[in-house]
């Protein structure tokens, strides 16, 4: 996904806009001009700076013939856009999943799901989603003592 | 106890329904712990908080039979370990070290917490405040260093220790409010904990350290610095020869402290395991040794002296940092 | 003499030796495996050191952080994925290297350049650890925060092909530093409430999400193209790797005596040295435009430097019970665990120990060099697993490590969060390293120009009053004004407005 610098520009000069007026609610020292706010506003100064110049670059000599958006002509190959969004869509299943089922069901599903989707034989993806997930469980919350979330199988594992 | 009381019912010839009737009797005690426990530590690994915490752990979970897994939420000055203590189920499997932060952030805004989120377990250890300057520095007392501070214009001085608002910075606030001086007499120097500070100390970068004194220890033996004095009532058995504040007449202490806490509402016959469990831990030999090792001073208080010792300390911080202009709202 | 031979006793037990053999193989493992970084290696082993005798206690520490940091180059190399902060400074560098077909060339070039640089670190801590604590020593806030403006600074001298973008990357992490309680004042800034984003943003979760999570969005993406990405490799590892080591001896020499320098500074560790190295390596280098394009000179200097500051790290927390890093930071209280608290009286009261200590360092650097070639050889044949069967695989790892970091699932939506941003920025050719860069030293350079500010009642010539600072703040300035004078001679347009310095 490109976008023309034009865009990005914008983007980052409302960013900094953002950071400027947040940051000037911040309390300051007691008895000195300046205090947490100062660092956000000279950031925000910069986005501002760097968001312009990347505006002008946008608007001008080679910068105007690329598209304000373009799309990698891979990604629009519908079976990779899918296995793209089922990347982050296994991370989010994680997030909102994990602390109640328990690190166990969910990294399974995870990895026999990929493995599924991209196409690896189906005895194969069973054994390496057990192995793995039993692998990594023993090594990091047993061995290592990592608190992984436990879930469903509390009190078991 | 609940074994042995067992088998006394046994030994007396008591029915056997009876005998199997017993375990639910005592169901808490004897039920509890079925599995391993968590103690969320709101500081990082290999630190101070962190050792204490690990070595009371190791203790605890001999007496209780089950492993205690040490978890470290670090960040935000202590506000998120302090959170995953206090909103972790009152179940008995979530307990943590709750230290002298927790009196303070409410103040500052930056969370609701504050000592009665949380089932004292039994406080395990207070460090006083010291006054640490640079070995180059030409005050060898404690007298000699007020005098000089009374002398100079405010702000001519500089002192650091932790962050804006820390324990140290209150600390050093409350010891010249209690010399009759204004809050903002030294100028307060941020730094991100002890160790840089001692640093900067005798990089020659700021005049006073006000942290405690194992924290000054390797400076202090390296001769880079040297404590005149210790901000409690009375001298340490850890440091023989600082004077106490008390004994150079001022009526001002202040220390760091460390306890061990479960969530609030924690049923009462897991609470008094616990209790047990910890003051067993707090009495042993091994944590002793380990604390004097480091210069730590050991201080047991039973939970309800613990709950009344923070209600004070809340207080106290409110009061110095309302004077400080740190207090929020 | 009798207290070498009594610390030669010490490490001579085979349990010592077993647990240097132990760590080794636990910091490989972790360090190379891509999602799990070095800095987690050494986080993992507190608990474990925790109840150990004293010696096989600090073996293990020592033995696996020297381990992990050069690991960590193997899967920037192979698969993009740097293990730590310190091998992000040259990552893309030895990638494009591993696409030329150079994989041997340079992980053989990081593991034995690694190891001098280690040697040399260790070197000093032996014979110079007074000296140089008493340098470190003269550091304050005003020294501290030009040598972080001039670490920073390096993040846009070194990028290769637009400025403009790597300072608006390294905008991006300093920004994202400011989340969190400000270490200054003590106010929430930019946390909306949250008690999670109260603690900051943790800089490897983001780490991982940047380059990892962006890597395999990527390899997803790409599925169906049946050509891998890096043509797998055979052969002797090390062939090649002497020839180089000889053409650019100055390069180690320069970038062990720096990683030295700067490890040895409390608070400034591997990060900042692997950065400062290769931006100095391209310099003074002959072959300036090389850099970036697959070129070894850079790795080399970059690669010393970050090994050596491994043992330089320990000479303030020795002499002073100050931390030189993270790493170290836990050392001092496994130290104070075992009643050995640091200080020049370890040194007399402690000795054997403290040998013990440096000869561990010795023999783990040594052991580093048949370890590391067997996890060379051992890796390899990963290129060849097909992309179906890694790229799942990776994920849960990289799950593993982020939540590793914050023991909670705050870590993984970190990483989630960076993954996508890393994988957008990457597409429209914004260098993700400085977001990394600027993420680890955010805090630092901030806390510093506060504290200097508050020190001088705002007077910024104050900056310049002490010889070490005015001597780093005159480095940065000049570094800037050349970066500058060369982006305005490249595109030909004077009009264009000074870049803002995070410099004063």
């Amino acid at each position: 996904m490109r976008f023309n610098d034009a865009v990005l520009g914008a983007v980052f000069i409302a960013l900094a806009l953002y950071m400027i007026i947040t940051a000037a609610g911040f309390p300051s020292f007691a008895g000195q001009p300046y205090g947490a706010s100062l660092f956000p506003t000279v950031m925000g100064g910069g986005f501002l700076i760097g968001g312009a110049l990347l505006v002008i670059r946008g608007l001008t000599a080679a910068g105007r013939e690329i598209p304000a958006f373009t799309a990698d002509p891979a990604l629009l190959v519908p079976r990779n856009g899918i296995s793209v969004a089922l990347i982050v869509g296994a991370i989010v299943f994680y997030v909102v999943l994990a602390d109640t089922v328990g690190f166990i069901p969910i990294a399974l599903v995870i990895l026999l799901g990929l493995f599924l989707w991209f196409r690896v034989k189906v005895v194969t993806a069973l054994l390496l989603s057990v192995a793995v997930t039993a692998l990594s469980f023993w090594f990091f919350a047993i061995m290592l003592r990592v608190p992984l979330p436990r879930g469903w199988l509390t009190g078991i594992v | 106890m609940s074994n042995i009381k067992r088998r006394t019912v046994l030994a007396g010839g008591a029915a056997l329904g009876a005998a199997a009737f017993l375990p639910s009797v005592s169901f808490g005690q004897s039920n509890y712990p079925n599995r391993p426990l968590t103690m969320v530590v709101p500081w990082g690994a290999g630190g101070g908080t962190d050792a204490t915490a690990r070595i009371i752990a190791s203790i605890v979970e001999q007496r209780l039979g089950q492993p205690i897994n040490v978890v470290n939420r670090t960040g935000g000055a202590g506000v998120v370990g302090h959170s995953a203590i206090a909103t972790a189920p009152a179940d008995g499997y979530t307990i943590g070290i709750i230290t002298v932060e927790i009196a303070m952030m409410h103040h500052q805004g930056l969370t609701d917490l504050d000592p009665e989120s949380y089932t004292p377990l039994g406080l395990v250890n207070i460090d006083p405040a010291g006054i640490q300057v640079s070995s180059d520095s030409p005050y060898t007392t404690h007298d000699e260093l007020v005098e000089a501070l009374r002398a100079a214009p405010a702000g001519q001085f500089t002192a650091s220790g932790t962050g804006q608002g820390g324990i140290w910075h209150l600390a050093l606030i409350g010891w010249l409010q209690s010399l009759g001086l204004e809050a903002n007499h030294v100028t307060w120097v941020p730094s991100e904990g002890a160790a840089p500070a001692m640093q900067e100390l005798a990089a020659g970068g700021v005049d006073i350290v006000t942290c405690s004194v194992p924290e000054a220890q390797g400076m202090i033996d390296a001769g880079r610095a040297r404590s005149l004095a210790i901000m409690s009532a009375e001298r340490s058995d850890n440091f023989p020869d600082l004077p106490s504040l008390g004994e150079l007449g001022i009526e001002y202490s202040m220390g760091a402290w460390r306890g061990i806490a479960a969530p609030a509402g924690l049923p009462d016959d897991i609470r008094q395991v616990l209790t047990d469990a910890v003051a067993e831990a707090a009495a042993s030999d091994t944590y002793i040794e380990f604390m004097d090792g480091r210069g730590f001073g050991v201080r047991y208080l039973p939970p309800e002296e613990q709950a009344s010792f923070m209600m004070e300390a809340d207080a106290a911080m409110g009061d110095a940092m309302a004077a400080a202009g740190l207090a929020q709202g | 003499m009798d207290v070498i031979l009594s610390a030669f006793s010490l490490i001579g037990d085979p349990q010592v030796l077993l647990v240097v053999i132990l760590s080794a193989a636990f910091g490989m493992f972790v360090g190379a495996m891509p999602g799990l970084t070095a800095t987690m290696a050494v986080a993992l082993l507190v608990p474990i050191t925790f109840f150990m005798a004293p010696v096989p206690a600090l073996a293990a520490i020592v033995t696996a952080s020297s381990m992990a940091i050069f690991a960590g180059d193997i899967p920037a190399a192979m698969l993009r994925m740097p293990g730590t902060p310190a091998s992000a400074a040259y990552t893309d560098e030895s990638y494009a290297m591993g696409r030329k077909g150079l994989l041997n060339l340079t992980l053989g070039t990081n593991l034995l350049v690694s190891v001098i640089g280690g040697l040399i670190g260790v070197a000093a801590l032996i014979f110079a650890a007074p000296a140089l604590a008493e340098v470190a020593l003269r550091f304050t806030a005003f020294e501290y925060f030009w040598l972080t403006a001039l670490g920073l600074s390096c993040a846009i001298f070194i990028a290769s092909s637009d400025p403009l973008k790597a300072m608006l990357s390294l905008l991006i992490g300093l920004s994202l530093a400011t989340v969190g309680i400000d270490p200054t004042a003590g106010v929430q800034r930019f946390t909306f409430g949250n008690v999670e984003l109260m603690g900051g943003i943790n800089f490897i979760p983001a780490m991982i999400g940047l380059f990892a999570i962006s890597e395999i969005m990527r390899g997803a993406m790409r599925m169906q193209n049946t050509t891998p990405d890096m043509p797998p490799q055979s052969g002797p590892v090390f062939k090649g790797v002497g020839k180089v080591i000889w053409t650019y001896k100055k390069n180690v020499a320069r970038g062990s005596i720096l990683g030295t320098m700067i490890g040895a500074l409390p608070g400034a560790g591997a990060d900042i040295a692997a950065w400062i190295s290769y931006a100095v390596s391209k310099r003074f280098s002959k072959e300036k435009e090389k850099y970036g394009t697959g070129h070894i000179e850079g790795v080399v200097d970059a690669t010393a430097a970050n090994n050596s500051s491994v043992g330089a790290a320990w000479i303030p927390a020795l002499v002073f019970g100050i931390p030189g890093d993270s790493i170290t930071a836990i050392v001092i209280g496994v130290l104070y665990m075992k009643g050995m608290n640091p200080g020049p009286t370890v040194f007399l009261e402690n000795p054997q120990f403290i040998y013990a200590v440096f000869m561990i360092f010795i023999v783990a650097n040594l052991v580093m060099i048949p370890m590391g070639w067997a996890v060379i050889k051992g890796a390899r044949p990963i290129l060849r697993v097909p992309r179906q069967v890694l790229l799942p695989i990776i994920l849960i790892f990289c799950i593993v490590g982020s939540f590793a970091m914050t023991n909670s699932i705050y870590g993984v939506v970190l990483m989630l969060g960076f993954g996508v941003a890393g994988w957008l920025l990457e597409e429209n050719g914004y260098p993700v390293a400085p977001i990394i860069l600027g993420l680890v030293l955010g805090g630092m350079f901030e806390r510093t120009f506060m504290s200097s500010m508050l020190r001088t009642g705002g007077d910024l010539l104050g900056f310049f009053e002490r010889p070490i600072a005015a001597t780093l703040g005159v480095i940065t300035l000049l570094l800037w004004a050349f970066t500058i004078f060369r982006a305005l001679q490249a595109r030909g347009r004077p009009s264009a407005p000074i870049l803002p310095g995070g410099a004063g």
